[in-house]
């Protein structure tokens, strides 16, 4: 029925297609790969011990990262403590018990929209909501509120597919069983889809850790002497640190082996937060 | 092997002549049920025997799992699913206000089509019901665990490696882990919904020992698709058609000399 | 199951009925002709009787091998699986009523070249009945008839006390002269036979409403209800 001649040239079109997109995954891999070259080539000469654990010195031309490091890993720390409660919460509402009506789809069709927000308009709202109207002052609880917003629509969006990736067989075995909904949620749902929740999570504190704008007006001190001892002092953070450094600092030009290093550390940390979160996804079951 | 299966076999049929004598189990009046505005169930009225296998035979779609999923109130997640009549199971109607469904449906188990055990260990999920009902001594579950996989013909293959994932089984031990676990809250009635359906014939012969040692601690009510199926396991067959029940009666009579002659049609294969 | 499979059933079935006729006619026909044979005391037509069973064995056979594979190969349920049983049965009895042609053409042998103590009357009434009743059970069975089946009960009574007279007949006989008692034996065998073959469709007729109704029913309970 099928002519040799149209096979072989399905044959054909199909090596093509592969062929494509193969390039095209290659494509994508060189250019990382050349941008983390970039960046470790520059680098890399600064990274020592004493880089990552002594703070900046003589206005920030020379001495290491420590201070906006750690106010990073505070940040973002702080941050997700935030985010994780309410947007697990709210995909779980949104999967287990909201039922399709008006009220429920404009709310989703809220957070869509929240995720298309630029990352400056939520540090105004942020600069609007918790320094001054709240009275929180520019400190690194209002910063990490702000970034928790930015990425709360990730975090319900993801929470909620997680949870409604949960085959319903296992749903209607646990009811079958006797169990209430509240008990079902608790044994079976959530911990099938803990794993796939952790992803959101880890997608979340890359998005957040790296985040500059939402923390300008907030929170983040453009030099702090010492690290941050309560949640209500300015706290210098990673990638903030770079951009005054290439941006408004003493010595722009000098401090380019600092900036790269400051860079090369922010990208392997993220990197290795997200290697940690597919590593896990893989061990479970 | 062979030995075995035949004086099963042969004890089978003595149990079908001696038990199951007129004790009523699950019986029904006039049960309606609608999903919104479609009449999936017209006024069912019948009776099943406690300790006997009822088999469900029908074309896809004439009510046969939406009954079995009355009994046991699964139907309730279903929006706009109502139910008129009376539904006993040992002779209270479950659908009278204030029956409390979770009660229910620990008495009434249930293995479903597809095997579905919990993405957790054998034992958990095994244990899974009973800790649902407050057990949490340790050796109380260990026993419980060990009782359900011996009853569920599951504990030999199973007893060294209690502790890996329960998927991790073959179709046929994960179908039977789903018995057992549905088992180990002792229900009086085990509702299952074409539990071979997605096995191979050896693990299908598997469950269907398993059934036809099993109604002697339990009432068993099977929906199948395969007639040789529910001739070989049941003691009393059900013909649905377009939600009403057709015929009720002795599987023995159901499959070689039925009354209704639209009961003759679809054994035979004439339609559905 | 599709209407493919409907049909695959009917056609494979259709086969073993048709056979099952032809069995039927051939038995049939060989019990007739040894009782023909046996009125002329014509020895080619009893050798061509006796010679023709093997083909009757080998045909039943056949039947019983059908039946077989049509179970193993349709798993069949309600009336296909009663007509399915029922027609190996069938086989079975009608390979007996040959049996019993090939019995008679053997007295036919027995009595070459001797007169009859009597002339035969009432044993080719019998065969005449037990023709009727072949041909009423085959048409019951080849048209799913109940009704029809029904008639042959009446006729196997009719059988049943043709061979009670011939009986008395030739016991009358050898209690006026004994040297009459060996062909009287052979004689009383035939009768014999022949209200057996009577049983046999009897039993096939009973068989039939079975197929047909799903209910067993008796003969004898007709017969009694008649009288």
């Amino acid at each position: 029925m099928m002519s040799r001649f149209s096979l072989q040239t399905r044959r054909s079109k199909d090596r093509a297609a592969t062929l494509l997109l193969y390039c095209a995954a290659l494509l994508l891999c060189a250019g990382v790969f050349f941008a983390l070259y970039f960046v470790a080539s520059r680098g890399w000469q600064v990274i020592s011990w004493e880089f990552i654990t002594e703070p900046p010195r003589d206005g920030m031309t020379a001495g290491g990262i420590w201070t906006p490091l750690v106010g990073t890993l505070q940040l973002t720390f702080l941050s997700m403590m935030a985010t994780i409660p309410v947007g697990v919460a709210t995909g779980l509402y949104f999967s287990e018990y909201a039922s399709d009506n008006a009220f429920t789809r404009i709310l989703r069709l809220a957070i869509r929209s929240l995720a298309g927000v630029p990352s400056v308009v939520f540090g105004l709202f942020g600069l609007s909501l918790f320094v001054v109207l709240l009275g929180f002052g520019s400190s690194m609880l209002s910063a990490s509120l702000t970034l928790a917003c930015l990425a709360l629509p990730l975090m319900i969006t993801a929470s909620e597919q997680a949870f409604m990736a949960v085959p319903k067989e296992y749903r209607d075995a646990s009811y079958a069983l006797g169990a209430t909904r509240w008990q079902t949620i608790c044994k079976v749902v959530f911990p099938s889809a803990a794993s796939t929740v952790v992803t959101g999570i880890i997608l979340s504190v890359g998005r957040v850790a790296g985040e500059t704008a939402p923390i300008i007006f907030t929170g983040a001190a453009f030099y702090t002497p010492g690290l941050a001892r309560s949640i209500f002092e300015e706290v210098m953070a990673l990638p903030y640190h770079i951009y005054v450094l290439a941006t408004a600092g003493v010595n722009i030009e000098q401090t380019r082996p600092i900036q790269y290093g400051a860079i090369l550390v922010l990208v392997v940390l993220v990197l290795s937060v997200s290697s940690l979160g597919i590593w896990m996804r893989r061990r479970r079951l | 092997m062979t030995n075995i299966a035949v004086s099963s076999v042969i004890t089978g049929r003595e149990d079908r002549d001696a038990g199951t004598e007129k004790d009523v189990h699950i019986g029904t009046r006039g049960l309606d049920l609608y999903y919104g505005e479609a009449h999936v169930l017209k006024s069912v009225s019948f009776d099943m025997y406690r300790s006997s296998v009822t088999a469900f035979i029908g074309p896809s779609g004439c009510g046969k799992s939406s009954f079995i999923r009355c009994v046991n109130r699964m139907n309730d997640f279903i929006a706009g699913a109502r139910v008129t009549g009376e539904l006993l199971v040992d002779g209270d109607d479950i659908y009278a206000p204030g029956t409390d469904v979770i009660a229910l449906r620990r008495r009434v188990g249930m293995v479903f089509q597809k095997p579905n055990p919990f993405p957790m260990s054998i034992y958990d999920n095994i244990a899974y019901g009973p800790r649902l009902f407050g057990v949490t001594d340790k050796d109380q579950l260990d026993d419980i665990v060990r009782r359900s996989l011996e009853w569920a013909a599951l504990w030999e293959e199973v007893q060294d490696k209690l502790g890996s994932s329960g998927t991790g089984l073959s179709g046929g031990q994960q179908q039977r882990l789903c018995i057992a676990r549905a088992i180990a809250t002792e229900p009086e009635i085990l509702l299952m919904d074409e539990p071979t359906s997605a096995l191979d014939p050896l693990s299908t012969a598997r469950i269907e020992e398993l059934i036809r040692d099993l109604k002697k601690d339990f009432t068993v009510v099977i929906v199948t698709h395969n007639m040789q199926q529910a001739a070989r396991i049941s003691d009393y067959t059900a013909f649905f058609l377009m939600g009403e029940l057709i015929e009720y009666g002795k599987t023995s009579k159901i499959f070689t000399a039925p009354d209704e002659a639209r009961t003759g049609d679809y054994i035979t294969g004439r339609f559905g | 199951m599709t209407i493919d499979t409907r049909k695959q059933i009917e056609a494979d079935f259709n086969e073993i009925s048709r056979m099952l006729l032809k069995l039927g006619n051939m038995s049939g026909e060989a019990l007739t002709r040894s009782v023909w044979a046996l009125e002329r005391l014509d020895m080619a037509t009893a050798h061509a009787v006796i010679e023709g069973d093997d083909p009757l064995d080998d045909l039943t056979e056949w039947i019983e091998e059908k039946c077989m594979a049509f179970g193993a190969r349709h798993q069949p349920l309600g009336r296909d699986l009663r007509a399915v049983l029922s027609t190996m049965h069938m086989a079975v009895d009608l390979e007996r009523i040959g049996d019993y042609g090939v019995n008679i053409s053997r007295v036919v042998l027995a009595l070459e070249g001797k007169s009859f103590i009597k002339p035969l009357l009432d044993i080719p009434r019998m065969s005449e009945v037990f023709s009727e009743m072949l041909h009423c059970t085959l048409n019951a069975y080849d048209t799913s008839d109940p009704e029809m089946a029904k008639r042959v009960f009446m006729m196997d009574g009719e059988i049943d006390a043709l061979e009670k007279q011939v009986m008395r007949e030739l016991f009358t006989m050898v209690l006026e002269r004994a040297d009459r008692f060996e062909q009287a034996f052979l004689l009383i065998g035939v009768a014999r036979a022949l209200e057996r073959a009577g049983d046999h469709l009897t039993n096939i007729a009973e068989r039939v409403v079975y197929i047909c109704t799903g209910k067993s029913v008796r003969a004898s309970d007709f017969k009694k209800r008649k009288q």
